[in-house]
């Protein structure tokens, strides 16, 4: 019996055990065809899916190097079926090809007829479709490009797309590395991008992307036009451009809802370009006003829907996704892999993680109890309410006093959903409090003094997760959150991943009401943290005290 | 030859000529044919007897391949005397082929008699369809049928001398057309008159079968008035009217239109079989990981019908949504999931069993639990072999009958012949393949197995075809190739050494981690799988297991009487890691929870607003016999009857009053139940060793020297089954007999008559005093005897 690292299940799960002395080499040939689902602390869960494969297949990868490895690696017999299907799943990608053609621009070419006919028989696909040249090969108009990719994915048979992409207006764009580098595996990243055309790069946060966007778009030495999840956002991208790249303040503009500037370089918001007036979108016209060569998505992850649908008509123009996890909460990962492109490389937390990146995260949840009279008012309010009940309960608040005491001189974070709980605790703690309303200026303010040193402790709401960067946050402390979806816990602990300058370790605690929903959806958080390989540990509140500081 | 059975003198019988085989040679034959030696025949005489019968014969034809089927059809339709130089002018194979398929045919005492005699066991020609090898009678055999003016003018029009008597006038048309190439002019002749319609008709009877029917065949032909094709034939007896609507193509221009055989392709050789080489050490490792697959799902699906039973359906077998469900729970199709059924059932792990509110419901057998201790591999050598041996077509689930409806799992009347032979039939084609080669295309299996078992029509492309496929769910085969386990399993031998040191090896510990699963990295010893199983929940099954801790499966193995510390120490035990934090917590938690309010049964309450009658009442020691135990300081029970309970406070001076209506619930035990294993496994009749059938053959010689020692005058006890005998030893050896026959008015009557069979009960003979075939029921006969040859 061979004596590997992995164990194949039959339900496409393969288990990885870090400790085994083949692990590390292990990890490095699955990595491109199997998607990391859980890396808590001795055996990692990886997937195999039909998009993971397609990517492997669109990295180079085929389906014998694929079994090979399963059956190399596997510990125990590798169940027939799962091979079979592998093969099967692998084999569909790049039947199908778009191609570019001298007289009819863009082609689709079919290397397998029967393939060919069953979608031209699709009612789905077949409209899509011009004339047919040959036996194998039907002449697409350039502007279904992007849906009939999507199309043809949702059929099971994904197109390579070799249609190449246009030059775009040239600009020179250099990176300034004198008193900074690319690191090694943000090299990598760009160079497999580019070698890929188009597609994604998945790193986790703090891992610094934004510098894989500028990495490609020194590459391109193109137009480029950026799209962030947010103006606070749009001014991080601005700020770390014009500090990484030859880029001058001239040369970026900003199309947001404050200000509307289309430069060499401009960075949009997904709001400012899904805003509709009369169900005509107002800004459509920002992907054609200038010659773009290439195209950057931030947070690929919440990309909203019609986005897609405009990307559909950019199949012509680089494109670069930048994300930390491919898994969307709406399943649409696939459109994803169409309109985007697949995979072009990914490094999991871990690694980065003890290359000495990022820094390690501790996570703490601590349990309060609910007074005797507050029990009976949870236990007889309505469901609907009960979480707000048990997640503000004031017995959280010793708890953050006593925290924040214990931390103070480091830069904390309290993290909450709700806005008097939020504006109490301010109060208590006599720190500023940035909710929703507060104006962009003042928040950019309040954080560039926290930045800066000036400022140690910040009340925060949902507003602060996403891609605002506080690099000198190394606690957080989360009151309340809004029912632990892993997306906003990947974005909280993003917070408190960026490497610390002298090495402190981050640590992230969660005040939680035991016995109640408050402590349900922490199980989640708790599921969640263990899973992606992060220490978590459980105090009660009242040994909070005698609790020794890791 | 050497394949024949060594021959003394020259036999009379097929008796005489077995007993002038050697010993070898009757074992092998009883090794063949095993229904022969069961239950073993008792001398030669009744051997020969049932080699003879119908049954065994259709079983012996049933097994031949192409060639030899090819060599028996010739047999069956040439002339008697039959000489081994007729059968190898029409069969189309070599001489060593022929002279091979001579010698097995002898062995399988098929066939007997001398080379310029041969003779077909009699019962093989009714085996055979009426016109075996797809031709007709002989053409003399033919037009003796015609009457006689008729037959004297086809001859007066071929220009043949017509004779007295209508057997010589035939004879000569047949002598004729034996010439081929006054055969093939006669063709020629009515090609040209009748045009290419003629040629057309032949050859569509010459491709079989030999007879067709028309609306009306033209009664009087002559060559001069013929205009049609058809008239042209048959005024040259090319064609010959068989009633007065059927035509039959005479044998002689059957096999002149076939080109001489009686197959137009040479028979010697099976068709070609595409092949590739692959890794035998890969298909063995692939094929271990699909066994311990079917094992374990075959374990899960017995536990969750154990658990909940799904019903028998009226028509039997299991419903759609049961499967359905079943396949969703444990993660494969629909197809494969009534696989696992059926393979349970085959291996009498799963039965019907009775329900008392619901009637018949699926439910495992005792079988299993005896199963499921054992290792895994012997756990699948039991499942494979009686896969290998089940007469269950499961490739028809899923389908539709006859009748047009959806065909079940485990529905009744699935047996059918076709299933194990050809199944076995595959998996003899994939077992021909050397190791380190496999397959390439299972439509070249069908033709094998088409080539090797052509009397088993009726299923078997789709037989073929699942067995490729279930052979590679089971891991008997994988890749194309039979697995070594496989393989010994084909051949007979234990397959279970060869797949377990391929199977993980059981462990008997986890990896506990931070985000409350455990990992046990493979298959659990089933104590501890057990215990897991009872606090966390399975999560993903295969070579690994992981179990996921939840509030709620931890609170089920407290529910289970588990205590908090029983949980930290079972973990403490079996995990191989340090247990994480939030896992202690979780228990503690759970825990801390449990049993704050607490429910009991108990048949009675003794309540008092005093507490000190209470005291008093307990302190009592003639009521201890109540076990009366207090709750609260008003509250007793007991779980005595309320009558007794008031009878013996009665007596104890007490003077209780009975209190409202009592609501008393009874726990209902154990949700796991079983089936009795089915009496008879669902298996056909299973293999004879060499041992049997040298055991046999010694009680046959043993027989033999009882019956030469016999006084003579002495008969042997006459009984219906040595009547039996008598007439099918007739039959065979074409000796009339004669018999004491009671009709239906009582009277007893003696006939001598020429058995030509025996069959359902009933004799068919040609009875010499009424000159005609007619039938004799065998239980009104109540006695044989040769009668010697009549003279003429």
């Amino acid at each position: 019996m061979n004596d590997g690292p992995l164990i194949v299940q039959s339900d496409k799960t393969l288990l990885l055990e870090v400790d085994h002395p083949e692990a590390v080499d292990c990890r490095k040939q699955i990595a491109p065809f199997a998607e990391l689902e859980r890396s808590p602390e001795h055996v990692h869960t990886y997937r195999l899916t039909p998009l993971g494969l397609w990517n492997a297949r669109a990295a180079g990868h085929d389906a014998e190097q694929v079994v090979d490895v399963l059956l190399r690696y596997s510990r125990y017999p590798v169940p027939h079926a799962l091979l079979v299907d592998v093969a099967d799943t692998m084999a569909r990608y790049g039947r199908l090809r778009l191609d570019k053609h001298p007289t009819h621009h863009l082609v689709l070419v079919g290397t397998d007829r029967p393939v060919l006919e069953e979608v031209l028989r699709s009612k789905r696909v077949a409209p899509m479709l011009g004339d047919r040249i040959d036996d194998d090969t039907v002449v697409v108009h350039p502007s279904q490009r992007g849906i009939l990719k999507q199309a043809l994915l949702k059929l099971g048979w994904p197109a390579e797309d070799r249609a190449g992409y246009v030059d775009g207006e040239h600009h020179r764009i250099a990176l300034t590395e004198h008193d900074w580098a690319l690191r090694p595996y943000q090299h990598e990243a760009v160079d497999s991008f580019w070698h890929g055309g188009s597609g994604v790069v998945v790193l986790p946060c703090g891992a610094g992307k934004t510098l894989v966007g500028a990495g490609a778009m020194a590459q391109a030495s193109a137009t480029t036009l950026i799209l962030v999840t947010s103006t606070v956002a749009a001014r991080q991208w601005r700020d770390e451009l014009l500090r990484r790249t030859s880029l001058t303040d001239d040369e970026i503009g900003e199309y947001t809802g404050a200000r509307k500037q289309v430069r060499p370089v401009t960075i949009a918001t997904y709001q400012v370009v899904t805003t509709r007036r009369k169900g005509i979108y107002t800004h459509l016209e920002l992907f054609d006003v200038r010659d773009w060569g290439l195209i950057v998505y931030d947070e690929v992850h919440l990309l909203p829907a019609p986005v897609f649908r405009m990307t559909a008509g950019l199949q012509a123009r680089r494109r670069l996704g930048l994300t930390a996890t491919l898994v969307r909460e709406d399943g649409r990962e696939g459109d994803v892999f169409s309109l985007i492109g697949p995979k072009r490389y990914d490094a999991p937390w871990k690694d980065i993680e003890t290359q000495g990146w990022i820094a390690p995260a501790d996570c703490v949840e601590v349990r309060v109890a609910l007074s005797d009279g507050d029990r009976f008012t949870y236990a007889t309010a309505e469901a609907e309410d009960r979480y707000r009940l048990a997640a503000a309960t004031p017995a959280k608040t010793a708890v953050v006093e006593e925290l924040v005491e214990r931390h103070r001189g480091e830069p904390t974070l309290v993290i909450g959903q709700y806005l008097d709980q939020l504006a109490d605790l301010g109060e208590r703690l006599d720190a500023p409090v940035i909710t929703g309303q507060t104006p962009v200026k003042e928040r950019q303010r309040l954080f560039e003094a926290f930045r800066e040193g000036e400022l140690q402790l910040l009340v925060v709401s949902k507003v602060a997760n996403f891609s605002v960067d506080l690099p000198e946050a190394s606690i957080a402390i989360q009151v309340s959150g809004a029912f632990g979806s892993r997306q906003e816990e990947a974005q909280r602990l993003g917070r408190l991943l960026r490497p610390k300058g002298d090495g402190r370790a981050a640590r992230f605690y969660a005040v939680v009401t035991r016995d109640t929903v408050d402590a349900d959806f922490a199980q989640h958080r708790q599921r969640f943290l263990a899973e992606q390989g992060y220490a978590y540990r459980i105090v009660d509140a009242g040994d909070l005290q005698t609790e020794t500081d890791r | 030859m050497s394949t024949t059975p060594a021959q003394h003198a020259i036999p009379r019988t097929l008796a005489d000529a077995l007993r002038g085989w050697d010993d070898a040679s009757l074992a092998a034959l009883l090794l063949a044919r095993p229904d022969l030696a069961r239950p073993a025949p008792v001398d030669v005489g009744q051997l020969a007897a049932r080699v003879g019968g119908r049954s065994s014969v259709a079983l012996a034809v049933d097994r031949l391949d192409t060639a030899h089927l090819t060599v028996v059809e010739a047999l069956a339709r040439l002339d008697e005397p039959v000489g081994g130089a007729d059968v190898a002018r029409v069969v189309n194979a070599e001489p060593e082929t022929l002279h091979a398929v001579l010698g097995r045919l002898r062995a399988l005492a098929l066939l007997w008699g001398q080379d310029d005699d041969l003779r077909l066991v009699r019962s093989a020609r009714e085996v055979l369809s009426p016109h075996p090898a797809g031709l007709g009678p002989g053409l003399r055999t033919l037009l003796l049928g015609l009457a006689p003016a008729r037959l004297s003018a086809l001859a007066a029009d071929l220009g043949l001398p017509v004779a007295g008597d209508p057997t010589t006038t035939a004879s000569r048309v047949a002598g004729a057309y034996a010439d081929e190439g006054w055969a093939q002019a006669r063709v020629d002749e009515a090609a040209a008159a009748g045009g290419a319609d003629a040629l057309r008709l032949l050859d569509r009877l010459a491709d079989g079968p030999a007879s067709g029917r028309l609306g009306q065949v033209p009664d009087d032909v002559r060559l001069g008035s013929a205009t049609t094709a058809l008239e042209h034939l048959l005024a040259r007896g090319l064609l010959v009217g068989t009633d007065a609507r059927t035509v039959t193509l005479p044998r002689e221009i059957g096999l002149l239109r076939r080109g001489g055989h009686t197959t137009r392709q040479p028979v010697d050789r099976a068709p070609a079989l595409g092949t590739a080489p692959v890794d035998p050490g890969r298909v063995d490792r692939v094929g271990a990981g699909a066994a311990f697959d079917v094992v374990r799902r075959v374990e899960l699906v017995l536990e969750s019908w154990g658990a909940a039973p799904p019903d028998v359906l009226r028509s039997g077998g299991v419903g759609v949504r049961e499967v359905r469900a079943l396949a969703a729970a444990i993660h494969l199709d629909v197809d494969q999931t009534g696989f696992l059924v059926e393979l349970a059932r085959a291996a009498a792990l799963l039965a019907p069993g009775d329900d008392p509110d619901r009637g018949d419901v699926w439910l495992p057998t005792g079988l299993f639990d005896r199963w499921r201790e054992r290792p895994p591999a012997q756990r699948w050598a039991a499942l494979a072999q009686a896969w290998l041996r089940t007469p269950r077509a499961t490739g028809l689930v899923g389908g539709r009958d006859e009748n047009d409806r959806p065909v079940n799992a485990l529905a009744p009347d699935l047996e059918r012949g076709a299933a194990a032979t050809v199944r076995a039939a595959t998996l003899d084609v994939l077992s021909s393949l050397p190791s380190g080669t496999a397959m390439t295309s299972a439509a070249d299996v069908v033709a094998q197995v088409a080539w090797a078992r052509p009397r088993r029509r009726l299923l078997r492309e789709l037989t073929v075809l699942r067995t490729i496929t279930e052979a590679g769910w089971l891991g008997v085969s994988a890749m194309g190739a039979l697995t070594s386990a496989g393989r010994a399993l084909v051949g007979g031998a234990d397959p279970a050494p060869l797949v377990e040191a391929l199977l993980p090896a059981p462990v008997d510990h986890v990896l506990l981690q931070a985000d409350l699963t455990a990992i046990a990295p493979g298959p659990l010893e089933p104590e501890v799988g057990r215990g897991l199983a009872l606090m966390a929940d399975v999560e993903s099954r295969g070579g690994a297991t992981v179990f996921r801790f939840s509030a709620s499966s931890v609170r089920r193995a407290l529910d289970a009487g588990w205590p908090a510390t029983q949980l930290h120490a079972f973990l403490d035990a079996h995990s191989r890691t340090p247990v994480p934090q939030p896992l202690t917590y979780l228990i503690d938690d759970s825990a801390r929870r449990h049993g704050r309010l607490r429910v009991g049964g108990a048949a009675v309450y003794v309540r008092s607003d005093d507490p000190a009658e209470l005291d008093t009442l307990l302190a009592d020691a003639s009521l201890a016999g109540l076990r009366l135990r207090r709750i609260a300081p008003t509250v007793a029970l007991s779980d005595a009857p309320a009558d007794r309970v008031l009878m013996r406070l009665r007596a104890a001076q007490a003077a209780p009053v009975l209190e409202g209506a009592d609501g008393r619930n009874a726990e209902i035990a154990s949700p796991v139940r079983r089936s009795a294993v089915p009496s008879q496994p669902l298996t056909t009749v299973s293999a004879l060793g060499p041992d049997d059938a040298a055991a046999a053959v010694a009680a046959l010689r043993a027989g033999e020297r009882a019956r030469a020692a016999r006084p003579s005058g002495e008969r042997a006890a006459p009984g219906p089954t040595r009547l039996v005998e008598q007439l099918r030893a007739a039959v065979e050896d074409r000796q009339p007999v004669w018999l004491a026959y009671l009709d239906e008015t009582g009277t007893v009557s003696e006939r001598v008559v020429d058995p030509l069979a025996v069959d359902s009960g009933r004799l068919t003979a040609f009875d010499h005093r009424s000159a005609r075939t007619r039938s004799f029921a065998l239980h009104r006969i109540s006695r044989v005897a040769a009668a010697g040859r009549p003279s003429g």
